[in-house]
Parts: structure tokens; C-alpha cells; sequence
């Protein structure tokens, strides 16, 4: 099954237009479109990524090394799928579990039970395979009889245990950072360390973006370097 | 031919490998909505009850109708009406509300105006509950022709669905359909045979009443409500109907083909 695991990016380019209000109307696209003209200022263009090539491959922990504003979530988007490039070519293979905004999808009024199952839904998780991984983010999450309460009665911390328990329930075959874990208090790191570790060196292709190179010099063993949407260099 | 294949595959496969997440997010979205309320999702059933119990009588007299035949013939046309465009409206926004999900994952975008959708059917199942009082208070029989209507309202769901995905992308690219929208929908209320009959108005001006027809909700209507109320529909109807709902299904598929892929940077 690891085998399969790979990602790779061909030629990607992203460029994220940022329209303003007249860009945006209809009246202005169908204005241009009749007089066949285009104004081209309206719209903003700024090139997140330009011209990458890379081939991640199993067993490959890659540190992604850059300023804010160089890219560094926008490749990371790319690599889990959810940003679809307009140039060139993107191939993923494996189980994403992307860890960028943890505390994504969680439902403000449910309970911590039925959040394990709303989220897991968009983990690709069906409701069945999710109840069977209550134990085990009961386990993580440490949260006890919480789990039964809405989650706005939650604190912030806790909200943070329980999206990185359900994220970390299955095992990972490709986890993406944004940044090292910040969850919880010492002490539920101090008892959950062990599992973190293991719960990041289990997955095929582990992708850490950080401005903090001993961390990341630490953790992985490939580095690319961005800087304004290019990939500047490779280690 | 691959074109084709691809384009309509895409679509169709992607509701499907998407299944649970739009079914079980539909269902949990009513839940949520109505926690805490005594009445739960049956506040739409109240609504839709007082606001028939009120419209129907006055009505009736200003139209000169027997309340017997029209306070069910507006209570089925409502309920649809009240299906059909709040799934339309709330679908207008949908993809700018979940933006955070769609920028983090690559769970195919077709799911979020489906979950919408099957939202407002689930509620949709709660309002009905008021057409058997309905039927009751005006003396209404209940005939077997009803089950004609299942037909009619498997093309209104699958119409809504094909729809309300090409609403929703169309609005998170220009911002100015979601107003729009609603302006039209207003219009459509009236444009649609709900308060009044068709049969008053194509004696009147035929002309008028096909260029009414124009309005998909029309034909999706008669196929619906008229096996309720124990007539049969036309064939003109069934076979408009049936268009509509192919033609909003090659325009979402094209669109779902062409443009998916760039919702991220829209929203």
C-alpha cells in the first residue's frame, strides 16, 4: 500500500486573481465581452506559485522553507488537493490528512460525538468507520464526558485536542503541516508526545512548512526553499 | 465523444463518491437548527399552517373560487413553492459560507448545494404533514392517482440539485446573482400557477400562458399537484418537465466540467 503513496507537481503555476468590485460584476464581463476588449488592471493577478517541479515520494519527509508570502500554504494547498492549479500538473496518490487550518468543519452547536462524524465525512470517513474510531479519539482527545456536550461550551484548547484527535485517529499516509502542532497545554502534550511522534513518522510522506529551520532541519530529510512563488532551492 | 464522457461521468460520479457527506450534512443541518426549539423542524409545518389558514379564505373570495377546490390546490402549490425557492435562495451562497472547508480539502464541491437540497427536502417532508388537515377541513378523497405524482417530484429533486451547483458556482464567481436571484424568485411566485389557475387564464390569453410556460417550475408543478388533487396530467407537461430537467443537467454538467476546478480562487 506505501508504495503507491506519491505526489507529484509539474510545472505548477498558481496565479489567484483577486477581483475588485467592478471586476466582479456582470455588467463589466458582459461589457467587455460585447466590445471585445479586455481591461486587463481590473484584476489583480498575484503568482502564488511559479514554474514548481518536485516528485515527493514514500518515505520522503519534505520541509517546505520560506518567508511569510512566499507560497508556503499555497504549495501546501496544492500538494492536498484542495487548490487545483492552472498550469501544469498535479498527481497525488494516498490518503491526504491535511493539518493546515486544524480546527476546520467543526459544528459550533453539535456535540463532540457528532463532530467526529461531520468532520470525518470530509476525511472521507463514513459514519460507520467513524463510530469505530470513537475509542480512539476519546483516547487522544482526552476530553471525557465533554465529548458529549455542544463544542461552543468547549474552550479553545480543548476545541484544538479534539480536531487533532479526530485528524490523527487513522493512521496518515500523507500528513501536511502548517507550522509544528500548537495544541493543548503541557501537560496533555507532555502525555500525548509519544503518540504525536509516532502518529507523524507512521505516514508514507510527511510535509512540514515552518520559517523555523532547526525544526525543520530536525524532523526532515528533504528541504525546498520558496521565496515569492519560486522554489529557490533543494536540499 | 470523450469530451462527453468525461463531462457527464465527472458530474455523476462525484454526487456519488460524495454521498454520505451531503446526506448525513443535510440531515445534521436540521438538526442543528432547530436544537433547543420545543416544536424542532415541525416550526415549519406551524408556518406553512398558519400562513395557508390565513391566505386560503380570503382568497378564495377574491378570486370567487369554492374554498373546497382551492384551499388544497394552493396548500400542494405552496408547499412545493416554499421547497423549490428556499432551496434556490440559500444555495446562492453556499460556496462562499464553506469556503474555509472547500480551501482545505479536496472533497469534490458538488456535495455543499446537495447537502442544501436534502436540507430543505427533509423539511420539505415536515410541511407536508399539514395537506392531510388541509385535505380534511375542505372535504378532500384521497385517490390513488397520488402515487402519479412520486415521478413529478424525483425530476423536481433531481432539477433542484442540477440547479441550485450551477447557481452556486455561477454566484461565488459574480456576486451579483445571489440578489438577482431572489428579485427573480419574487417574480416567479406570481408567475407560477400557485394563487391562481391555469384554466382561468388560457381561455383568457392563450399567448400569455405559453410564454408562462417558459418558467420550469410550471410544468414541474402540474406533474406534481395534479395527481395529489386526483387529476391526471397532461403529456405536454410530463414531456416539458422531463426537459427542463435534462437541460439543467447538461448545463451543470458542462459547467461542473469547465469551471470546478476554479471555485478556490473565487471564493
Amino acid at each position: 500500500m506505501k508504495k503507491k503513496v506519491k505526489i507529484n507537481l509539474k510545472n505548477v503555476s498558481v496565479n489567484i486573481p483577486i477581483f475588485d468590485v467592478s471586476a466582479r460584476s456582470l455588467r463589466n464581463t458582459f461589457v467587455n465581452f460585447t466590445q471585445s476588449q479586455k481591461d486587463e488592471n481590473k484584476t489583480i493577478i498575484i503568482n502564488a506559485l511559479k514554474d514548481i517541479n518536485i516528485q515527493i515520494s514514500s518515505g520522503d519527509r519534505l520541509g517546505v522553507i520560506g518567508k511569510n508570502g512566499s507560497g508556503k500554504t499555497t504549495f501546501l494547498r496544492v500538494c492536498s488537493g484542495a487548490i487545483k492549479p492552472d498550469i501544469g500538473e498535479v498527481e497525488i496518490s494516498g490518503r491526504i490528512t491535511s493539518l493546515i487550518d486544524i480546527g476546520f468543519g467543526l459544528e459550533e452547536d453539535a456535540t463532540g460525538y457528532e463532530n467526529i462524524i461531520l468532520k470525518g465525512l470530509y476525511l472521507k470517513r463514513s459514519p460507520k468507520l467513524s463510530k469505530k474510531l470513537f475509542s480512539i479519539i476519546e483516547e487522544i482527545s482526552d476530553l471525557g464526558s465533554f465529548l458529549n456536550l455542544p463544542i461552543r461550551t468547549y474552550s479553545s484548547g480543548m476545541r484544538m485536542r479534539l480536531a487533532y484527535a479526530i485528524a490523527s485517529a487513522e493512521d496518515p499516509q500523507i500528513l501536511i503541516m502548517d507550522e509544528w502542532l500548537s495544541v493543548g497545554d503541557k501537560e496533555w502534550i507532555a502525555k500525548m508526545s509519544e503518540k504525536i511522534d509516532s502518529f507523524v513518522f507512521s505516514s508514507a510522506i510527511f510535509i512540514l512548512a515552518s520559517h523555523n529551520e532547526e525544526l525543520v532541519n530536525k524532523l526532515c530529510n528533504k528541504i525546498i526553499y520558496l521565496d515569492n512563488g519560486n522554489l529557490v532551492g533543494l536540499k | 465523444m470523450i469530451f462527453i464522457k468525461n463531462c457527464f461521468g465527472n458530474y455523476i460520479s462525484d454526487i456519488f463518491s460524495t454521498k454520505e457527506i451531503w446526506f448525513y450534512g443535510g440531515y445534521q443541518d436540521v438538526k442543528q437548527k432547530y436544537r433547543r426549539t420545543r416544536f424542532g423542524p415541525f416550526w415549519n409545518t406551524i408556518i406553512v399552517g398558519i400562513f395557508l389558514m390565513g391566505l386560503g379564505p380570503v382568497y378564495s373570495k377574491i378570486f370567487g373560487t369554492d374554498l373546497e377546490d382551492f384551499f388544497p390546490y394552493l396548500a400542494v402549490g405552496f408547499v412545493i413553492w416554499i421547497f423549490f425557492s428556499t432551496t434556490l435562495n440559500e444555495n446562492c451562497t453556499i460556496f462562499q459560507d464553506s469556503s474555509g472547508i472547500i480551501k482545505q480539502t479536496n472533497v469534490s464541491i458538488v456535495c455543499y448545494p446537495t447537502r442544501i437540497v436534502i436540507k430543505n427536502f427533509f423539511n420539505f417532508l415536515h410541511i407536508i404533514l399539514i395537506l392531510p388537515l388541509i385535505f380534511l377541513l375542505s372535504g378532500k378523497n384521497i385517490s390513488f392517482i397520488m402515487i402519479l405524482s412520486l415521478p413529478g417530484f424525483i425530476m423536481l429533486i433531481a432539477f433542484l440539485i442540477f440547479t441550485s451547483y450551477s447557481l452556486a458556482l455561477l454566484s461565488s464567481r459574480f456576486r451579483d446573482i445571489p440578489p438577482l436571484i431572489s428579485a427573480c424568485l419574487q417574480l416567479l411566485f406570481f408567475f407560477t400557477p400557485i394563487i391562481w389557475e391555469e384554466s382561468k387564464i388560457s381561455v383568457s390569453s392563450p399567448i400569455l400562458l405559453s410564454i408562462l410556460k417558459v418558467n420550469p417550475l410550471f410544468s414541474l408543478m402540474e406533474i406534481i399537484r395534479s395527481p395529489i388533487l386526483g387529476n391526471l396530467p397532461s403529456i405536454n407537461s410530463y414531456i416539458l418537465a422531463f426537459s427542463f430537467t435534462v437541460l439543467s443537467f447538461l448545463v451543470c454538467s458542462i459547467l461542473h466540467y469547465n469551471f470546478s476546478k476554479r471555485l478556490s480562487y473565487w471564493i
